[in-house]
């Protein structure tokens, strides 16, 4: 009981403190552009429409601990559905946020009652799940061969590369260049059009650092 | 998660209901009850149920083995007063930590009153009606049934097992777990229930 309740608080302070990783890597030193071809890359790799995914997500911590739950996600036009429930199906956890980011919380078993808890867990559902940003993104193809698309505003910079070896990362910093996420998606198949992951890692960073793994379960468009 | 956890042991206890026989007077003791189940789960958001499947062991008193084999492969397991869970992953077992251990052995003692043969009120929940093979039981509690509205149980006939399990966690939000193949009274090795 008490490893939900840190759950909580890693949720609580997200990615509030930072390692010292690399700042975000100069793109001027490649072809540095904004080219159609590779933003098109990139965005195969975000559903677009309405879709329903089912992973097993487990918990981690930095000591080791942890949990294991299903999680919905829902993909509605421009709202964003989840669900976390027990491996045996009792629900803890269902909100949506619509696109003027209004989040409603329709149900929430302690501890996951909480608006905190809430927020965090649907930024990092949006993070995985959502282009970070309609805007054209800067897009390189840099040294390694690697394909990256960063979408930018005030608040961070998001840089999703695509790896020859067809794996994913997305790293996220913050305004002033520290990297506060990263998330790793690999073993990719097409479905409906779209290259949909079959395992995802998210890690953030600092004192309150949790690790989220995603094992599809089942992807499917709805029609 | 309290609740998570006694409804989660609610489900493993109902299939183990007390064998009532032709003669309700004179229930027949269950010593055991072994069972496979596919599990359909239904919510507002989701377009396609997700189905889980499985199998359910209890052993008289106090013992339990219930696993889920899909989608997830994990292992709940009750034996000599301990209650372990464990998940698969790459192919090997790791033990779960953090999950309410003093709810389960509050649900253990339910389930030793059904095996008296007391398919009626519990500490936690009261029948609202029974009609042929179908129970409905409400939650005692107030708080508890703003989570589970109520739960329907449909007995197979007088064989003593049951046939489904349906809780109802809102209007349109449930879970539903059909048996199949079910044994009663037959020997089941005490390692079942300690190695996953």
């Amino acid at each position: 009981m008490k490893y939900l309740y840190l759950l909580m608080v890693w949720f609580f302070f997200p990615a509030c403190s930072t390692m010292q990783f690399p700042p975000p890597p100069e793109l001027e030193g490649y072809a540095y552009a904004y080219a159609p071809e590779i933003a098109q890359k990139c965005e195969q790799y975000y559903a677009h429409g309405n879709w329903q995914f089912v992973h097993s997500i487990t918990f981690r911590m930095v000591n080791g601990h942890g949990a294991t739950v299903i999680g919905v996600t829902v993909l509605d036009e421009k709202i964003i559905k989840t669900a976390l429930m027990g491996v045996e199906g009792f629900v803890l956890f269902e909100a949506e946020l619509d696109a003027e980011k209004s989040l409603n919380i329709t149900r929430a078993l302690p501890p996951f009652d909480n608006n905190d808890f809430a927020a965090g867990l649907m930024r990092d559902v949006k993070a995985i799940f959502v282009l970070a940003s309609e805007e054209k993104p800067v897009t390189a193809q840099l040294a390694d061969g690697a394909f990256i698309c960063r979408y930018s505003n005030t608040k961070q910079i998001s840089d999703f590369s695509i790896q020859s070896d067809g794996s994913t990362r997305i790293h996220v910093y913050n305004a002033d260049g520290n990297r506060t996420k990263t998330i790793m998606a690999d073993s990719h198949s097409f479905i409906d059009g779209v290259r949909i992951p079959k395992q995802i890692q998210l890690s953030t960073y600092g004192l309150q650092a949790y690790t989220l793994k995603l094992e599809l379960i089942s992807a499917d468009k709805i029609k | 998660m309290k609740y998570l956890i006694t409804v989660c042991l609610f489900f493993a206890s109902v299939v183990t209901i007390q064998a009532q026989g032709e003669n309700e007077a004179s229930p027949v003791r269950v010593e055991s009850v072994q069972a496979e189940f596919t599990q359909e789960k239904q919510l507002p958001i989701l377009a396609r149920p997700i189905i889980s499947k499985g199998t359910f062991l209890f052993q008289a008193p106090d013992s339990l083995r219930w696993e889920y084999f899909s989608p997830i492969h994990t292992v709940l397991l009750m034996h000599d007063g301990h209650t372990r869970k464990f998940i698969q992953r790459d192919g090997k077992f790791t033990e779960e930590h953090g999950m309410g251990v003093d709810s389960m052995q509050i649900v253990l003692q339910e389930i030793t009153g059904w095996l008296d043969g007391e398919i009626t009120d519990t500490a936690t929940f009261q029948v609202k009606s029974k009609e042929g093979d179908t129970i409905i039981l409400v939650p005692k509690n107030e708080a508890l049934t703003k989570i589970i509205s109520r739960i329907v149980l449909k007995l197979f006939g007088t064989s003593g097992l049951m046939e489904s399990v349906t809780l109802y966690e809102g209007p349109d939000s449930l879970t539903r777990m059909v048996f199949s193949e079910g044994l009663l009274n037959k020997k089941i090795p005490a390692v079942r229930f300690i190695e996953p």
